[in-house]
């Protein structure tokens, strides 16, 4: 199955993506805004205050690192203003809220799905009026132990794929792996809940095929599966359900 | 474009039910994670505040529950997964059933009546509850002093929850807003928590509360935590417990069929 994803650049509120958000889900794709935390970046003050309501709380209770609390108002000030964009709403009015495992949804408008990832300074929300949807994003040529990261993440066909190719190109793909396990998991809501090598994925150009842990491809049209390199020297993930009859 | 009507809320319920007993069916004699058996136990809790609403608020003509739970089954079998583990993928056999389920409440929760069920929902906030509305009264008549220890500090950041949806209430805006939208979820939530206290009484007499409490307050936790509340439970122990009440329910026969009409006992072949 084709994947059907729009990416847009969305540094800071306001500017041409706001306009092609919401034309673009309701053409039936996925959405995915990526942005500098910088760019979102809002002082703690009355604005925050009104812009976080309920949330407030948590953004002040988000440890005591300067950077992991401007990264989650960023975070919420990127998420705020796409589906004020999307909705045609204010976004000072939209409060975000999680399920029981966790699941992010805007309360009273969870038929906008979204999902939240961030890597260092980038932050990536995709969006879908469709169904469920998760992304992940990682920075491409990180180092670390990949040989141990493939061992406790991939499947035995997995292994063997990746085994297959050049030396040089076996990290970026592992990457590619990653970050689809990452974005599927999230688009169930359950996070780490499901161990990685329980199911697989065979990339095939920018989209990817959900397999078991034995190497089956699982029934097609349930999922759609995209990866992407960003011009930001990251890959991103996404896992979606089709609109109904694509 | 032509739609096919969205499935009511006793047919999501069946949905939900057969996910639950496929997950069960696929762990059959393995000792599942503990995530797993608590992934069971809420989907269990869920199938059973969704059976304490359809009762208490008017079935399937009930506009919280045709609002609420597409996401509120949704999210539990979601979560099953995390019980199949292996078994969630294959294409055969109790994880492909349990698929399908999941598949058909996501495209419940996501069909074109969305915001038909969400107005429906909006229409009755144009004031303050009153008369039959269930959050017109407090959640529970038992007096504090009558409530166990973890019930009573649930309660009271439930009822004042309800409190404030209803001050809400009276302060709403008559035009669509996201505001409104963000009360409707807050008062089908509170309305899914009357129903399960609903289904007990104390007297403050000294007379027993009737229904499982644990249940109770591990089922008003996750409403808790969908209100942004801080959550009672539960705990380790209190999850296996409900792990195996989940599995007792799903040996019962009659689960499906006694809960929901004819057209649902059609869809299981009951």
């Amino acid at each position: 199955m084709t994947a059907s994803v729009t990416y847009l650049r969305a540094d800071g509120p306001g500017g041409a993506w706001t306009r092609a958000a919401g034309p673009a889900l309701r053409a039936g794709t996925a959405v995915v805004l990526y942005a500098s935390a910088g760019s979102w970046s809002v002082p703690d003050g009355t604005g925050l205050r009104v812009l976080l309501g309920r949330e407030y709380e948590r953004y002040r209770a988000a440890g005591h690192r300067p950077a992991a609390r401007a990264r989650f108002a960023a975070s919420r000030r990127l998420v705020k203003h796409a589906a004020a964009a999307v909705l045609d709403v204010p976004a000072d009015e939209l409060e975000l809220a999680r399920g029981p495992a966790g699941r992010p949804y805007l309360r009273g408008c969870d038929r906008l799905g979204l999902s939240l990832s961030h890597t260092g300074d980038l932050l990536v929300l995709a969006l879908s009026l469709h169904g469920p949807i998760g992304v992940d994003a990682e920075p491409l040529g990180r180092s670390g132990c990949r040989v141990l990261l493939a061992q406790r993440a991939c499947t035995a066909q997995e292994l063997s794929d990746l085994r297959a190719l050049p030396a040089h190109e076996r990290g970026d793909a592992l990457l590619r792996l990653w970050t689809l396990k990452e974005a599927y998991t999230k688009a169930l809501g359950v996070g780490t809940g499901l161990p990685f090598r329980t199911f697989g994925f065979r990339v095939e150009g920018t989209t990817a095929v959900l397999h078991d842990n034995t190497g089956e491809p699982v029934r097609p049209g349930e999922w759609t599966f995209a990866t992407h390199r960003l011009g930001t020297g990251h890959v991103v993930g996404t896992a979606y359900a089709p609109p109904p009859g694509a | 474009m032509r739609t096919t009507a969205a499935p009511p809320p006793a047919q999501l319920m069946v949905h939900a039910g057969l996910a639950l007993r496929s997950a069960l069916a696929a762990v059959a004699g393995t000792e599942p994670s503990r995530l797993g058996r608590a992934a069971a136990g809420a989907a269990y809790l869920d199938l059973w505040a969704g059976d304490r609403l359809l009762r208490a608020d008017g079935g399937n003509h009930s506009a919280v529950a045709r609002f609420l739970l597409p996401r509120l089954l949704m999210e539990s079998v979601d979560t099953l997964s995390v019980l199949l583990g292996a078994q969630a993928q294959r294409n055969t056999g109790p994880g492909a059933a349990y698929r399908e389920h999941a598949r058909r409440l996501h495209q419940a929760m996501w069909h074109p009546d969305h915001r038909a069920r969400l107005d429906a929902v909006t229409a009755r906030l144009d004031g303050p509850p009153t008369g039959e509305d269930r959050l017109a009264r407090p959640l529970t008549s038992v007096r504090p002093a009558a409530l166990p220890l973890d019930l009573h500090a649930l309660l009271d950041e439930l009822e004042r929850e309800r409190r404030a949806v209803v001050g809400a209430c009276a302060l709403a805006p008559a035009d669509a807003s996201a505001g409104i939208w963000a009360l409707a979820d807050r008062y089908a939530l509170l309305t899914a928590a009357a129903a399960c206290l609903d289904g007990w009484r104390g007297t403050g007499r000294g007379r027993r509360i009737t229904t499982d409490r644990d249940r109770l307050v591990a089922a008003l936790s996750r409403i808790a935590i969908r209100l942004g509340l801080e959550p009672i439970g539960p705990d380790t122990q209190l999850s296996a417990a409900l792990f195996d009440e989940a599995v007792a329910h799903c040996r019962r026969p009659t689960v499906p069929a006694r809960t929901v009409p004819a057209a649902a006992r059609r869809l299981v072949g009951a």
